[in-house]
């Protein structure tokens, strides 16, 4: 465990001027479940700095807390312990400039897939006719321009995540949460709808959290990747992606791709995730 | 990007005169294997009649069963939205305090256990003759089975759909209006389709027990005349208002739930 520590101390350095010029900013955030005595510590203490128009990977094995690291962040469940700032004002309740997917599309079967994306309209009370006109654009860059009209059931997986990440770009939002958001997709599928994410990044440049457990997923979009430890889960490395974008489905051309996913494999090792004779 | 503009083929479509020949033409078999099959075997007309004999009392006694029939249909009607009205807002009190649930449900449980069509000599103590007493005991009957309906409707949300709704900062009332309604509907059409099952038998019953008029009250009288035909034709009256309400039924549930018409 020597070796964490140190890993640790040398991100808490770094730390510390990201800290200063975050658009998202997370402070020792702490979350355990359970009364007291018995508590179980699951996450952190987590420092986490997201800047204007950054996209942060947090990848690690499943049950290291990443999930639950999203969901305080997006002020959809109360931290232990630690703060939470965005835009400079501390997060007190849910944040509501942001646009969330997670890996169940969480669309309504009753709303037609422009229905569904369009509640962001409805529920914010925003401009009817041009936020029609911004989802049937979006549709279009997503590939499912045709769909606006058929129900949730009536599409396919990869079809229902794209209309799921349309509702949450429609209202424009500064921040995009992404939970495991190609999980339950096919490795062709993942492979389209990341590449397609990744343009659609670049033209609008929102500052994203991405959690996932796809070493190809967190390299192939990032520009700054976190590992996660388990149990409780903290942040124990920080690689920098310095690739050039967009990147391609076939990532393994460049030599920096190895290095980076070999890096990331031997923290895996050093924590334990895989034990390799 | 190849766009997904595709036309769905129309696959399986039957043409409306299909759906609705054939079937007409197995109930006029029927029919007349019922009217040739008493003759050929001899069945006397006071136990069967056959088709033409009750058929033909829709022409000669018009008159009594239109205004048997309204009256039952009014009853039916009134009984069953009295239950509804009742039953829709209480589930989803229900639904919505866990402490609710656990401490009146057995009550519930204990009163849905009652056949409740013996309680019909007990409503007409109550509400004497007339229309009350028949009314108590259809909306009594409808009651129960959109009670269950809509508890389970309400309760049917997936919670994690407040995650979206909390992240766009949506109110009570607009996650109420827009994702729980919608989301209870088809569990709340299934109980008043049981539930108008339930209505038309708690209205006959009641009927049977004490009234001056309705569907069962001239079935009743024309068996004390051993007039089978009128007591066939008594009967048909009353499945063809079943028939005739559940169908305005599914009509409404077509028209409010417009994603359910939709194929996969």
């Amino acid at each position: 465990m020597g070796k964490i520590t140190a890993m640790r101390k040398e991100l808490d350095v770094k730390n510390v001027e990201q800290h200063e010029r975050s658009f998202i900013r997370g402070l020792g955030v702490t979350k355990s479940f359970g009364e007291e005595a018995g508590a179980f510590a699951a996450l952190g203490p987590v420092d986490l700095n997201i800047a204007q128009g950054e996209f942060v990977s947090i990848l690690g094995p499943s049950g290291c807390g990443k999930s639950t690291l999203m969901l305080i962040m997006a002020g959809l469940m109360p931290a232990t312990g630690g703060k939470i700032d965005v835009d400079s004002k501390p997060l007190l309740k849910p944040l509501t400039d942001v646009g969330i997917v997670f890996q169940d599309h969480l669309l309504l079967e009753f709303r037609t897939a422009l229905e569904n994306v369009l509640l962001q309209q409805q529920v914010r009370r925003l401009d009817r006719v041009a936020l029609k006109r911004r989802a049937d654009e979006l549709f279009d860059k997503l590939g499912i321009s045709g769909a606006q009209g058929r129900y949730p059931r009536q599409l396919s997986g990869g079809m229902q995540q794209r209309v799921s990440i349309a509702r949450a770009l429609v209202h424009d939002p500064a921040v995009l949460f992404m939970d495991e958001p190609f999980g339950a997709l096919d490795a062709i599928s993942r492979t389209q709808i990341r590449h397609d994410l990744e343009i659609l990044w670049m033209e609008t440049r929102k500052s994203v959290l991405f959690i996932t457990h796809s070493i190809d997923e967190a390299i192939g979009l990032s520009d700054r990747i976190l590992i996660m430890s388990k149990s409780p889960g903290r942040i124990v490395k920080e690689i920098k992606v310095d690739l050039p974008r967009p990147r391609p489905a076939y990532l393994g051309d460049y030599p920096e791709f190895s290095k980076y996913a070999d890096e990331i494999y031997r923290t895996f090792e050093e924590l334990g995730v895989y034990h390799f004779n | 990007m190849a766009t997904m503009a595709r036309q769905v083929p129309k696959i399986g479509v039957t043409l409306a005169s299909d759906r609705v020949i054939y079937p007409l033409i197995v109930l006029l078999l029927f029919f007349a294997a019922w009217q040739y099959g008493t003759g050929l075997f001899g069945i006397p007309g006071y136990l069967l009649p056959t088709p033409s004999d009750f058929l033909g009392k829709f022409v000669s006694d018009w008159a009594a069963l239109s205004y048997h029939f309204a009256s039952t249909a009014y009853v039916v009607l009134l009984g069953f939205l009295i239950a509804t009205s009742i039953s829709i807002p209480l589930g989803l009190a229900i639904a919505s305090y866990p402490s609710l649930r656990r401490n009146a449900m057995p009550l519930f449980v204990f009163f849905e256990i009652i056949p409740k069509t013996i309680t019909a000599p007990l409503l007409i103590v109550w509400f004497g003759f007339g229309f009350s007493p028949r009314i108590a005991l259809t909306a009594v009957m409808t009651f129960f089975p959109i009670l269950v309906n809509s508890i389970a409707g309400f309760s049917s949300i997936n919670p994690r759909l407040g995650l979206i709704t909390r992240s766009m900062g949506a109110t009570p009332w607009q996650t109420f209006r827009l994702m729980r309604v919608p989301a209870a509907l088809p569990h709340i059409f299934s109980g008043m389709k049981i539930g108008m099952v339930y209505a038309v038998a708690g209205c006959m019953t009641a009927e049977f027990v004490g009234a001056n008029e309705g569907l069962a009250y001239l079935i009743l009288s024309a068996s004390s005349f051993m007039d089978t035909a009128l007591m066939f034709a008594g009967i048909v009256a009353t499945a063809l208002l079943g028939m005739l309400l559940t169908g305005a039924l599914l009509a409404l549930e077509k028209w409010m739930m417009p994603w359910r018409n939709e194929r996969s």
